[in-house]
């Protein structure tokens, strides 16, 4: 046994410490953050009947076959300048959602097919995660977090209407621009709703801030954050009824793109 | 009193510094955002009541208490597939990669409770009564929990990796 000084101990602690991962200014967000704390607070009290309300009645008009497919394989093109709808000092969410947004198709499985989960990977490290990871996509964004083995993503504990599972979206290092995520089950009527979290907004943007969200969109480089502000991944709730065959849209600066995953129960 | 107008304020200068704290306490970016998130949005409905000058104290309190009871977070439903470990970044060749990941590894070693007095007392530079009341527990038990913290520590290869990084 090797002797360790308590001044040794904070020496090590003190040089351990990284940056925030893969250059993200995580703690650029701060003021995203406490913004959102303050909100969240506000909306939860002053909409609290309308969140259950919308967590009750379960719309799934989102789930509607629209005009056919509306994409191929990610046109992922780099953005280098910032997106429609941003000035350095922030951007205005509905109008990147607006500049961004595809008329909402999802493709459907029929009884007895299985779900055509998208292609999983392993990444060796970074956005955040400590060592490597599984993510589901073809890419530019992809879902980390509790993706299984085989692919499947893990639901945690749930209420009797809703489960909810902690997903990170990972964008791949060839895209730099906004992404606006809406879904549903598709092996059969189901919603799909997105929990805000750090770096996300609504949208539309009147959209009550405590329900569950139909629809979540991300600047990467933060809504609120400065052009250096750059980050890979963003946390995020999702929230489904229960264990089936799912969908994400995924729109983005040229590209929609379909991420399709596996639910099934904690 | 503090203002809730400071609240911006604080967590704009703070958080690096909260986020650091927290990530010694959860070995992962993702759950030390969840946990400083956590912490900060309790401080926020207290932040009134909170003294002037104790925010960061009351943060740090916060922080590790909701670490401490923190067993049944739905994260811990997370199984995370791929055992590979974190690869060596090639630019960074003093070893604080390999450094960092014993200390990780050594941490985990600990109960919640001894991480906390660890992170608070050496990472924090609160002194024990300090630390006992961000802990709201006796200086007794920060001593105990810190000498038995070190003890587990020093089982470790922790203390090699230590050495084999100093100039000799």
């Amino acid at each position: 046994m090797t002797g360790l000084t308590e001044q040794e101990l904070a020496t090590a602690l003190k040089r351990s410490v990284p940056e925030p991962a893969s250059g993200a200014d995580r703690a650029g967000l701060a003021r995203g953050r406490a913004h959102r704390i303050r909100t969240r607070r506000r909306a939860a009290v002053a909409a609290g009947a309308v969140a259950v309300a919308l967590a009750v009645v379960l719309p799934t008009t989102l789930l509607n076959p629209g005009r056919g497919s509306n994409g191929g394989p990610a046109a992922s093109a780099p953005s280098g300048g910032r997106s429609t709808g941003c000035s350095p000092d922030g951007c205005d969410p509905a109008a990147v959602a607006a500049a961004i947004r595809t008329p909402l198709w999802l493709p459907t499985v029929s009884p007895g097919e299985g779900c055509p989960v998208s292609p999983r990977r392993t990444f060796r490290g970074g956005a955040g995660f400590s060592g490597a990871f599984s993510a589901l996509g073809k890419g530019p964004l992809y879902l980390a977090g509790p993706v299984l083995r085989s692919g499947a993503v893990q639901l945690g504990q749930g209420g009797p209407h809703w489960q909810e599972t902690k997903v990170i979206w990972v964008f791949g290092r060839d895209y730099a621009g906004p992404v606006l995520l809406r879904g549903g089950r598709i092996d059969e009527p189901g919603p799909l709703r997105f929990q805000h979290y750090l770096g996300a907004a609504d949208y539309p943007a009147s959209a009550p801030a405590s329900a569950r969200h139909r629809s979540v969109l991300y600047v990467r480089g933060g809504l609120h954050a400065r052009a250096a502000d750059v980050l890979d991944s963003y946390p995020d709730e999702v929230s489904v009824a229960g264990p089936g065959c799912y969908a994400v849209q995924v729109d983005g600066e040229g590209f929609s793109e379909h991420l399709v995953f596996r639910v099934v129960g904690p | 009193m503090a203002d809730r107008a400071d609240f911006d304020g604080f967590v704009a200068a703070r958080s690096r510094a909260l986020l650091s704290a927290a990530w010694l306490l959860t070995g992962d970016w993702h759950r030390a955002e969840d946990l400083l998130q956590s912490a900060l949005a309790k401080a926020y409905l207290a932040w009134q009541r909170i003294g002037e000058g104790r925010e960061e104290a009351y943060v740090r309190r916060v922080l590790a208490t909701t670490y401490a009871s923190w067993w049944r977070r739905e994260w811990r439903g997370e199984r995370p597939t791929a055992t590979v470990p974190e690869t060596v970044d090639a630019a960074d060749p003093t070893g604080a990669v390999d450094l960092r990941l014993s200390l990780l590894a050594a941490l985990d070693h600990l109960t919640r409770g001894q991480r906390a007095v660890v992170v608070l007392r050496y990472y924090c530079d609160l002194s024990e009564a300090e630390t006992a009341e961000a802990l709201g527990c006796s200086m007794g038990t920060v001593k105990s929990q810190a000498a038995k913290g070190l003890a587990r520590l020093r089982r470790t290869d922790l203390a090699d990796r230590i050495h084999e990084g100093s100039p000799r």
